[in-house]
C-alpha cells in the first residue's frame, strides 16, 4: 500500500516565495477516493477472510510511510482499520523505504535512515517489527543484502525476472550469492500480473479470468513457493468493485485453502521451513516494472537522471543544516513516483494513469523549481548556522 | 488599415505595433482599421475599429464581383493550406482534388452560407486551425465592407491581410502600402518557398510601397523576394512608454533571460549553448527561458541533458504582467534570434534597464546601437559578452545608460511621421 505525497505545480515565480511544495488538496482528494474505493472495502474484505479462515489464510503487507503520514492528516479513521488488520496474527508486515524511494541506488545513508524510520513506524503503529524486506518497486541487486543483513533483516522479496533466473524455476527460495543466510523470495511475475494488470484487459486471450482457471495455473506452476505480489490498490481502485475483483479474490483464496496441493504461508515461516534451491547473482539492478524489469522507467531519460542526481547531491547540504523540517521535506522529494511522472518511456498509458501532471516535461519543470527552492532554503539555513557558530559566547 | 492582431487580442508583437501605428497615424489622418476579431475594451481616440466578429455579416451587400488572387498562385504547391499556422511548418502537400476544391471555393463569387459562421472569427486562437479559410473570408468581407466606405489609401499589415489589400487595390484603384512586420523567411528560414511566401511576394509586387520594420527586413525583401529597392521604405517601430519597476529577486544569483516563442526562429538552442558556456565561467547565475512553442519540450530535455536543471528554468507561456516581472528581475536579456525583423522585446528589456545581447540578424540592432551584438551561431562571443555584463558592473551600468538615450529617439510619433510622409509620396505618385 502506498500513496506518494504529490508536489504542486510549482512555477519559477514561486521560487523563494515560501510557497508550499505539496498539493494538500490533491493528496487529500486522491487519498479519500482510494480509501473509499479500495482501502476501506478491501481491508474489510481481507478481515472477513482472516476471520473465516483463521487457521489457513495468511497474508503480508508492505505499507509505506508516506501513506501512513497522509492517513494521519487526511483520513485518520483509516489508521485503526489498518491497525486491526496488521495486528491479526496471520498478517506479516514487511520492511521498505519510508518514502518509497530509490535511495538505495543513490545514497546509502538516506536509504538506511528511511528503512529505520519505516521500521520504527511499523513498530509504533502495528507493534510488529519487519524481518523481511521489500525494496521500492522490488528493486534489487547484489549489494542490497549486506546492508539489510546489517539492519537485521533475514530475507528480501524481488522480481522473478527471467534474466536472473536463467531457466531456473521461479517458484523456489533462493539465497544471496555472497551470504546464503540471506534468503531471496521471487515474485511470480506472470501469475501476479494476470491479476494485477490483465484482470480487466478484454484484449487478453484469457479474458475473463475465472478463479478455477487461475487455480489450475497456480497448481501447475510447480516448485515449492509461489509469491503473488501486487499493489493492494488493485482491489477496487485499479479494478472497480463492478469488475468482480473482490469475488475473484474471495473464490481464489477459498480455492487455495481447499486445494490439497497448496496452502498459505507467511514469508518469515517459509524462510524457516524451506531450503534454498540455488544462489542468485544480480549485477544489474532489477525491478518489477514494465517489460524490462529495470530502472529505466525511473531514470531512463535525461530529465530523470538530472532530477535524481540533483536531489541526491543536495542531500549532504540538507543534513548539515540539522533542520528536521528540511530533512523531512528532502526525504519526501525522494519518492520514486516523482521520477516516474517524468518518464517518457513507451506509450505513457500507465504514467498518465498515475501522474497528476499534464506531461512528463511539466512534472520535471515543477520538480526542479521545488528543488531549487529547497536549495535556497538550505543555503539560507547554512548561512544562519554559520552566523550562530561565529558568535563567541562570553 | 487592414490588421490581424490588435490589443487585447494579440499573440505577439504584431498587435502591439499595429496599435502604435494606428493611434499615432490617426493624429494626422482619419484611420479605420478592419480586424478579424476585435476584443473587448475601448478603441483608442481618433481610430475607428471594425471587427468582423462584431458586425452583422448577413446584411452586407453582395458586391457580386470579386477579384481573387489565389488562383494566380501556384496552388498545387500549397502546403497544408487548411491549417497553416505561420509559426509551425509542416509540409503536407494537398492532392489534386483538395487543391481543386480549394480553388473552386475561392472562385465562387457568392459567400457560401456555411462560410458565414461568425464563430470563424470568434475563435480564441488567431492563427489556429482554419487560418487560411479565415484569411480568404476576411478578404471577401473586406471587399463588401469597402463598398460602403470612402477611403484614399490602403495600409495592410502582414501576409494575413495582404490578400485583402491587393483585392481592394484592384477593385478601387487606391494605392496600397504593405507593412511588413515579419516574413515567411523569418519563420521558415531561407528554405521558405511556400504558399505564404508566394502570397507575400505577389502582394509586394502589386504594392505601391513596402514598409518593413527594419533595414534588415528590407534587405531580405530585396534579396530573397527580389523586390525593387526603390519600393522599400523602412520605418522602425516605436516603443510605448511603460511603467518601469524593479523587482527584488528571491534568490541571490543573477538572472539571464530568454523571452519569446520557443521555436527555431528565435534560436532557443543557441541560448542553451550560451547558457552552458556562461555557467562554466560564472556560476552565480540563473537562466530563464520564458515562452511556449514547438521546441519547448526539446529544450527542457536538452537542459536536463546538459545538467543545468538547477540553474535553468522554464516558465511556459507568460502574460504581460509576468513578462514585466521577469524584465524587472533580469540582469541580462539575450535574443539569439536566427532572423528577427524587429524584436520589440529587446526594446522592452532596455526600457526596464536590462542590457541586451542581440543577434546580428535582428532589426533591434539598428536602433539599439549600443547593444552588444554577435552572430546567433557565435556561442563563444555571446557567452563572453554575457559574462562581462554579469561581472563588470561599470559596463552593465554604461550599457543601460546608452540604451536609455537611444530609446528616447524611438517614439511612435516619429514613426508615424515617417509613415505619413510615405503616404504622401505614394499619393502624389498616383
Amino acid at each position: 500500500m502506498h500513496q506518494p505525497i504529490r508536489y504542486k505545480t510549482f512555477t519559477f515565480f514561486d521560487i523563494g516565495e515560501s510557497q508550499p511544495y505539496f498539493d494538500d488538496q490533491l493528496n487529500e482528494k486522491v487519498l479519500n477516493n482510494v480509501a473509499e474505493r479500495c482501502y476501506e472495502p478491501a481491508i474489510q474484505h481481507t478481515m472477513k477472510l482472516l476471520k473465516k479462515f483463521p487457521e489457513d489464510f495468511f497474508v503480508s503487507f508492505s505499507i509505506s510511510g508516506s501513506l501512513l503520514e497522509q492517513c494521519r492528516i487526511f483520513r485518520p479513521c483509516l489508521i485503526p482499520r489498518l491497525q486491526e488488520l496488521a495486528a491479526h496474527p496471520n498478517v506479516e508486515i514487511l520492511g521498505e523505504t519510508y518514502y518509497h524511494s530509490l535511495s538505495y541506488f543513490y545514497n546509502c545513508d538516506a536509504f538506511k535512515k528511511e528503512v529505520k524510520k519505516h521500521r520504527e513506524s511499523m513498530v509504533l503503529h502495528f507493534g510488529k517489527r519487519p524481518s523481511i524486506f521489500k525494496n521500492t518497486e522490488l528493486a534489487y541487486d547484489n549489494w542490497l543484502n549486506p546492508e539489510l543483513s546489517k539492519m537485521g533483516f533475514k530475507g528480501v522479496i524481488t522480481e522473478g525476472a527471467s534474466r536472473i533466473l536463467n531457466n531456473r524455476p521461479v517458484n523456489r527460495l533462493y539465497g544471496d550469492v555472497h551470504d546464503t543466510r540471506m534468503k531471496i523470495f521471487l515474485r511470480n511475475r506472470s501469475l501476479s500480473n494476470d491479476i494485477g494488470y490483465r484482470f480487466c484487459d478484454n484484449r487478453w486471450n484469457q479474458f475473463p479470468l475465472h478463479p478455477n482457471k487461475y487455480l489450475t495455473w497456480m497448481e501447475n506452476s510447480g516448485g515449492e513457493i509461489l509469491n503473488l505480489c501486487m499493489d493492494f490498490e488493485v482491489l477496487g481502485e485499479r479494478f472497480s468493485s463492478n469488475s468482480g475483483i473482490f469475488e475473484f479474490f474471495d473464490k481464489t483464496v477459498a480455492g487455495i485453502i481447499r486445494s490439497p496441493r497448496m496452502h498459505f504461508c507467511l514469508p518469515s515461516e517459509a524462510l524457516a521451513e524451506l531450503e534454498i534451491f540455488d544462489v542468485l547473482d544480480v549485477y544489474d539492478p532489477i525491478t518489477w516494472t514494465d517489460q524490462d524489469n529495470d530502472l529505466s522507467v525511473f531514470r531512463g531519460n535525461a530529465m530523470q537522471a538530472e532530477a535524481l542526481n540533483k536531489i541526491y547531491e543536495l542531500g549532504k547540504d540538507v543534513s548539515k543544516t540539522k533542520s528536521r523540517k528540511l530533512i523531512q521535506t528532502w526525504l519526501s522529494l525522494l519518492a520514486s513516483d516523482h521520477f516516474y511522472y517524468m518518464s517518457t518511456k513507451g506509450d505513457g498509458i500507465m504514467r498518465n494513469y498515475f501522474s497528476p501532471y499534464r506531461s512528463p516535461y511539466d512534472a520535471y519543470v515543477y520538480y526542479m523549481n521545488i528543488l531549487n527552492d529547497l536549495e535556497l532554503k538550505v543555503h539560507q539555513e547554512d548561512y544562519f548556522l554559520s552566523m550562530i557558530n561565529g558568535i563567541k559566547m562570553p | 488599415m487592414l490588421g490581424w492582431e490588435f490589443p487585447p487580442v494579440i499573440s505577439g508583437g504584431l498587435g502591439v505595433a499595429c496599435q502604435g501605428i494606428c493611434m499615432h497615424v490617426a493624429q494626422h489622418h482619419n484611420v479605420l482599421i478592419i480586424l478579424p476579431k476585435k476584443g473587448k475594451g475601448k478603441s483608442p481616440a481618433n481610430t475607428q475599429i471594425l471587427g468582423l466578429n462584431q458586425i452583422d455579416l448577413d446584411n452586407l451587400i453582395d458586391p457580386g464581383y470579386l477579384e481573387v488572387l489565389i488562383p494566380e498562385l501556384s496552388i498545387k504547391r500549397v502546403e497544408k493550406v487548411i491549417e497553416i499556422n505561420p509559426y509551425h511548418y509542416e509540409t503536407i502537400l494537398l492532392n489534386e482534388e483538395q487543391a481543386q476544391y480549394l480553388v473552386e471555393r475561392i472562385k465562387r463569387k457568392k459567400i457560401e452560407k456555411n462560410d458565414k459562421e461568425p464563430n470563424l472569427f470568434e475563435k480564441q486562437d488567431l492563427y489556429g486551425e482554419g487560418l487560411v479559410q479565415r484569411v480568404i473570408l476576411y478578404s471577401k468581407y473586406v471587399q463588401e465592407i469597402a463598398e460602403t466606405l470612402d477611403f484614399d489609401l490602403i495600409h495592410a499589415h502582414d501576409w494575413m491581410t495582404f490578400l485583402a489589400g491587393v483585392d481592394l487595390k484592384k477593385r478601387y484603384g487606391k494605392p496600397l502600402v504593405l507593412h511588413v512586420h515579419s516574413l515567411d523567411y523569418d519563420r521558415a528560414g531561407a528554405e521558405s518557398r511556400g504558399w505564404v511566401f508566394e502570397l507575400e511576394r505577389h502582394a509586394m509586387q502589386q504594392a505601391d510601397l513596402i514598409i518593413p520594420v527594419s533595414h534588415y527586413t528590407g534587405s531580405i525583401i530585396q534579396s530573397h523576394y527580389k523586390l525593387n529597392p526603390a519600393m522599400i521604405f523602412p520605418v522602425h517601430n516605436g516603443v510605448e512608454p511603460v511603467k518601469v519597476y524593479k523587482k527584488a529577486k528571491k534568490f541571490p544569483e543573477k538572472l539571464v533571460l530568454f523571452l519569446g516563442r520557443i521555436t527555431g526562429q528565435k534560436g532557443p538552442e543557441y541560448f542553451l549553448n550560451v547558457a552552458e558556456k556562461v555557467y562554466k565561467e560564472y556560476q552565480n547565475v540563473r537562466f530563464v527561458i520564458a515562452g511556449n512553442g514547438d521546441q519547448l519540450i526539446q529544450m527542457i530535455q536538452e537542459g536536463a541533458y546538459r545538467q543545468l536543471g538547477h540553474r535553468l528554468h522554464f516558465t511556459g507561456f507568460v502574460d504581460r504582467k509576468k513578462v514585466h516581472d521577469l524584465l524587472a528581475m533580469a540582469d541580462v536579456y539575450c535574443m539569439p534570434s536566427v532572423s528577427e525583423p524587429f524584436g520589440i522585446t529587446a526594446l522592452e528589456a532596455a526600457q526596464f534597464g536590462v542590457p541586451v545581447v542581440l543577434s546580428e540578424r535582428s532589426g533591434a540592432t539598428e536602433v539599439l546601437d549600443s547593444a552588444l551584438k554577435a552572430d546567433f551561431w557565435d556561442i563563444n562571443k555571446m557567452a563572453s559578452q554575457i559574462v562581462s555584463l554579469l561581472r563588470n558592473e561599470t559596463l552593465h551600468a554604461q550599457k543601460v545608460k546608452e540604451a536609455n538615450d537611444e530609446l528616447r529617439e524611438l517614439t511612435w510619433d516619429k514613426a508615424a511621421l515617417k509613415i505619413v510622409s510615405a503616404y504622401e509620396k505614394v499619393l502624389t505618385n498616383v
